[in-house]
């Protein structure tokens, strides 16, 4: 199959896109592909505190996606749809995680570019910050993002979580205060 | 979608938190290529084959001790279970010359090429409509495998063999809307719709 390097990633819309792979022409999945993996990837590491973990959501979710592309109602709307089913994965895939005793790595959350003007500080403020993110209950964790992370309105969180606006905006506020308290404590404030 | 936060002001903590978390984040080079190989895959390719995880227990390898004497027992029963089966099978029993609309990699694992096909009829009533198509598990959600026939004024069916297992489907209506089936219970699927489900139970002898 063709891939996504070299691919016009911006040019065709979203609905172009599709088209072309339901008339059978699977290769331009991979615009897809090249088009939402760092947004998206982005999400689910954040929400399963694990690269490894993050890239077999994403993959699955592209999966799932690609063989229901002629379910996906409004093709130029792919990304939500798209979303809704990364944050399934990711929630089920969070939940059964969290069952089982894990060790956080901290170069999960190893980004790019260190140069700010306290490396040593930065990182471990990052690493702090991950590990306080895995603390939250995948509920909370997933609405904290959406809405901090992702900015999305509470609409859009609604229709993708399939939770109303009033619970989402609990966890929310919920989550930002166990947050606050998590690194406060580290921070010895 | 996307929504700039500008409805309250923003809590400084919080914004450096969300900030923090907003920095993009590495994938492996490869991912692309993965994806792209697993979508003609049976099954999702694992990304990292390495790790160790936990097999289902009906996959999973078992050692079991047994002593020759209970082998022997055992495969006397098998044969006097055999032979009555045989002798017992009833005439109308349906015979395999359908093809089985499995799905291809849709189809429930519960399943096994062993167990018989078991005749089921769908049927909605629907007035007021022009064509009706089952879609579901068994025929990987194509609108136009399986269509159903008005056989009486609103009444719309259509039969279709299956192996023993739990399959999830809805109706298309008139060619674009989906529905579910107002008899059965209903899953909430991946994308968020109600599909309907339905429990094929082995063929009683």
């Amino acid at each position: 199959m063709t891939l996504s390097r070299g691919l016009p990633i911006q040019n065709d819309s979203d609905a172009a896109v599709v088209a072309r792979v339901l008339a059978g022409e699977s290769g331009a999945y991979a615009i897809i592909v090249a088009r939402y993996r760092a947004q998206y990837g982005r999400y689910a590491v954040r929400m399963l505190g694990s690269r490894e973990d993050a890239e077999e959501a994403l993959q699955d979710a592209f999966v799932r996606a690609y063989r229901s592309l002629a379910k996906c109602d409004d093709p130029d709307r792919f990304g939500p749809w798209f979303f809704r089913i990364l944050a399934n994965r990711c929630r089920t895939a969070g939940t059964r995680r969290s069952r089982r005793e894990r060790t956080f790595v901290s170069d999960d959350f190893a980004l790019h570019g260190a140069s700010e003007e306290h490396p040593a500080e930065r990182a471990a403020w990052r690493e702090e910050l991950a590990r306080a993110l895995q603390r939250l209950d995948v509920d909370q964790r997933e609405a904290f993002l959406l809405k901090h992370v992702e900015e999305l309105g509470y609409d859009d969180m609604a229709v993708i979580t399939g939770v109303g606006v009033s619970a989402l905006k609990m966890r929310v506020k919920r989550a930002c205060e166990r947050l606050r308290m998590l690194l406060h404590e580290v921070q010895g404030g | 979608m996307r929504c700039k936060v500008a409805e309250q002001a923003r809590d400084p903590f919080i914004e450096q938190v969300a900030n923090e978390l907003r920095r993009p984040v590495r994938l492996d080079p490869r991912f692309d290529e993965r994806v792209m190989a697993a979508l003609d895959a049976p099954a999702v390719i694992p990304l990292h084959p390495g790790r160790q995880t936990r097999r289902p227990w009906l996959v999973r390898t078992w050692t079991v001790r047994v002593s020759p004497i209970a082998i022997g027992i055992a495969a006397a029963l098998v044969g006097v279970v055999a032979i009555g089966a045989w002798q017992l099978r009833p005439v109308d029993q349906v015979q395999v010359a359908m093809q089985p609309i499995d799905g291809g990699n849709l189809l429930p694992v519960s399943n096994t090429a062993e167990e018989p096909l078991v005749v089921h009829q769908f049927t909605l009533y629907r007035k007021d409509i022009t064509s009706l198509a089952l879609v579901g598990e068994f025929n990987s959600w194509d609108d136009t495998a399986t269509p159903m026939t008005e056989v009486s004024k609103g009444v719309w069916t259509v039969s279709v063999p299956l192996r023993p297992g739990v399959y999830q489907y809805q109706f298309i209506v008139d060619g674009t809307k989906r529905e579910t089936d107002p008899a059965v219970p209903q899953v909430e699927s991946d994308f968020g719709s109600p599909n309907s489900v339905v429990t094929i139970s082995p063929k009683v002898p």
